[in-house]
């Protein structure tokens, strides 16, 4: 397996053939020695700094795929934001990580200084091209730290290696297939580690990456991918039924593409079947993992001949990658569990929280001897050659593929003055349930608007109900499925 | 009861008295891609109002939705 560092392989790319496009789309493209350019005017600036910690607050566009190579080869690591995400929600980002450098236009960057004074603000409107990084530089072990939704309602940095890393891509490199001519989509926004499979994929191989920057684009993807002949497309299943909500999984608008690849939530029957039939001779991966595990550690192969016998209420996730272990672990039987993952995709624990770390990355006795793993919170189980997911055991959630803390919910909402709270996943999306508190009146938009200030859109709850005292276990502990019950017989009601 | 809010709210599954005069695509709960994808649909069928990058932005506010509602009722 190839496992060289991702700087060396987009450099290697850059100079083997500089003039082939390397990013396109945003009304102007970029080629492989532009971009090289780019990231060596970044990893000048960067290099000021010790092993630079860069922050990136920028959308999906050609500065923010440079200054992620950048902090790499100038010997540091990068956090990428969704710049989407509410103000409060990247300040916090911004306090934890303390970066040194933060990348992004004038207005954000500012606001993010006021929880890290000592960073270095970099515009690229104002970058200086003319004094470049010389070299290849040398690599820290990190490659980026990416915050996703934490249960205590702040944000955990999963810490990933530049050898983690290398890995992942490296097994992109041994099965995808990616040839220069191909053209990647890229969806995700740049703090789902899932956006690393489009941008290493594409940068590292010689390829093109298409960002999806036009509203149009994101909300009727199927248009983009036959205006930009894209051949390799990644991201969520729920953006397939976005398509087929739109009528748009047609042979006409998605002849181009050899390589359609999942990652972040369940896979569909429905999914495969419409894919299958607008493009019967195209191959479908689909693949699972926790941002612990460094993008994704297992992968099923599709073909429209095969796919039934991996289909049950959703598609099986697949055999672990090669290196990877996984494991079925607590359950009444071998065959069902905790899934545990093992090998050298694992993440290095969460930035700056030894605790929290040390609950889920843990040692675990595995084929007769102890291995360090990472303990999913997935119960998964096995028929026949297949492993399925089944459901999450903890209060993590996903809500049309955007992972979602429950907890960090409820803590949104205890911060708007309502101190008991159970928060519940209910079809696609979130309810409260908030529990009376004397002389306080409800006022449900102001409430959500308050939430909608401290975390993501997907993450606010679509209604909230009042009650005079939660249901308690005789701990004393909120009894959620009691609380579940409540919620659908007032439903009921109404109905 | 317009008919441009009882549609809005079948698509967000709320009440129509619920939904604010400032509701907007990524401001108000529910209101996703999935939901501004059939709302501009909708639009398309009722008002021939074409999917481009301008018109999502425009009819990604309900104020806005409601005023061409309200407009092509009284033409």
């Amino acid at each position: 397996m190839n496992r060289r560092d991702v700087v060396d392989l987009f450099l290697a790319c850059a100079e083997r053939d500089p003039a082939h496009p390397a990013i396109m789309g945003e009304g102007r493209g970029m080629t492989y020695g532009g971009l090289e350019r780019r990231v060596r005017a970044y990893a000048h600036v960067f290099a000021r700094f010790d092993a630079p910690r860069v922050l990136i607050a920028l959308p999906q566009v050609c500065d923010a795929y440079a200054a992620i190579f950048a902090s790499g080869l100038a010997g540091g690591y990068h956090s990428p934001l969704n710049v989407a995400a509410p103000i409060d929600k990247l300040r916090r980002v911004a306090r934890l990580y303390a970066p040194n450098v933060i990348v992004g236009g004038p207005e954000l960057a500012r606001a993010l200084r006021e929880e890290a004074p000592a960073a270095l603000i970099v515009d690229p409107a104002t970058l200086d091209e003319d004094n470049l990084f010389e070299g290849d530089g040398t690599r820290h072990a990190l490659a980026y730290v990416i915050f996703t939704s934490g249960s205590t309602g702040l944000p955990k940095g999963v810490m990933i290696s530049r050898s983690a890393l290398a890995h992942y891509v490296g097994w992109m490199s041994d099965v995808f297939e990616i040839v220069p001519g191909d053209r990647f989509s890229q969806h995700p926004n740049l703090a789902f580690d899932i956006s690393m499979t489009d941008i290493f994929g594409a940068l590292c191989h010689g390829a093109t990456l298409y960002p999806l920057a036009r509203d149009m684009d994101r909300l009727m993807p199927a248009r983009m991918i036959e205006r930009d002949k894209i051949t390799v497309w990644n991201s969520v299943p729920s953006v397939v039924s976005l398509m087929m909500q739109a009528g748009q999984v047609t042979p006409a608008n998605l002849a181009s593409v050899r390589l359609f690849n999942f990652c972040g939530e369940p896979l569909l029957p429905a999914h495969l079947e419409a894919l299958f039939n607008a493009c019967p001779g195209v191959l479908v991966r689909n693949t699972y993992g926790p941002t612990e595990a460094t993008i994704a550690m297992t992968d099923l192969p599709l073909r429209r001949a095969d796919w039934r016998a991996a289909a049950s209420a959703s598609v099986a996730i697949g055999p672990p990658i090669p290196g990877i272990g996984l494991h079925l672990t607590g359950g009444r039987n071998p065959d069902e569990g905790e899934i545990v993952i093992t090998g050298p995709q694992l993440a290095q624990g969460y930035w700056q929280a030894h605790a929290k770390t040390d609950e889920v990355f843990k040692d675990a006795l595995i084929d007769g001897g102890m291995q360090r793993g990472y303990f999913t919170g997935d119960w998964a189980e096995r028929r026949g050659d297949h492993v399925f997911f089944k459901e999450r055991i903890d209060f993590q959630v996903k809500i049309k593929g955007f992972r979602v803390e429950l907890d960090e919910v409820a803590a949104a909402i205890r911060d708007c003055g309502w101190p008991v709270v159970c928060v519940l996943k209910r079809g696609e999306a979130l309810v409260a349930v908030i529990e009376h508190v004397p002389g306080q009146a409800l006022d449900q938009a102001a409430l959500l608007a308050g939430v909608a200030r401290k975390i993501e859109a997907h993450g606010v709850p679509v209604g909230v109900k009042l009650i005079d005292r939660m249901p308690r276990n005789d701990n004393d502990k909120l009894d959620r499925k009691a609380v579940a019950a409540w919620f659908e017989a007032q439903e009921a009601q109404l109905k | 009861m317009s008919e441009i809010r009882s549609m809005i709210a079948g698509f967000l599954q709320c009440r129509p008295d619920d939904i604010a005069t400032t509701a907007a695509l990524g401001e108000t709960p529910g209101w996703d891609s999935f939901t501004q994808l059939n709302i501009m649909l909708e639009l398309e069928r009722r008002f021939a109002i074409p999917i481009t990058d301008e018109t999502i932005r425009t009819y990604s506010r309900f104020a806005a939705i409601d005023a061409l509602a309200q407009k092509s009722a009284s033409s």
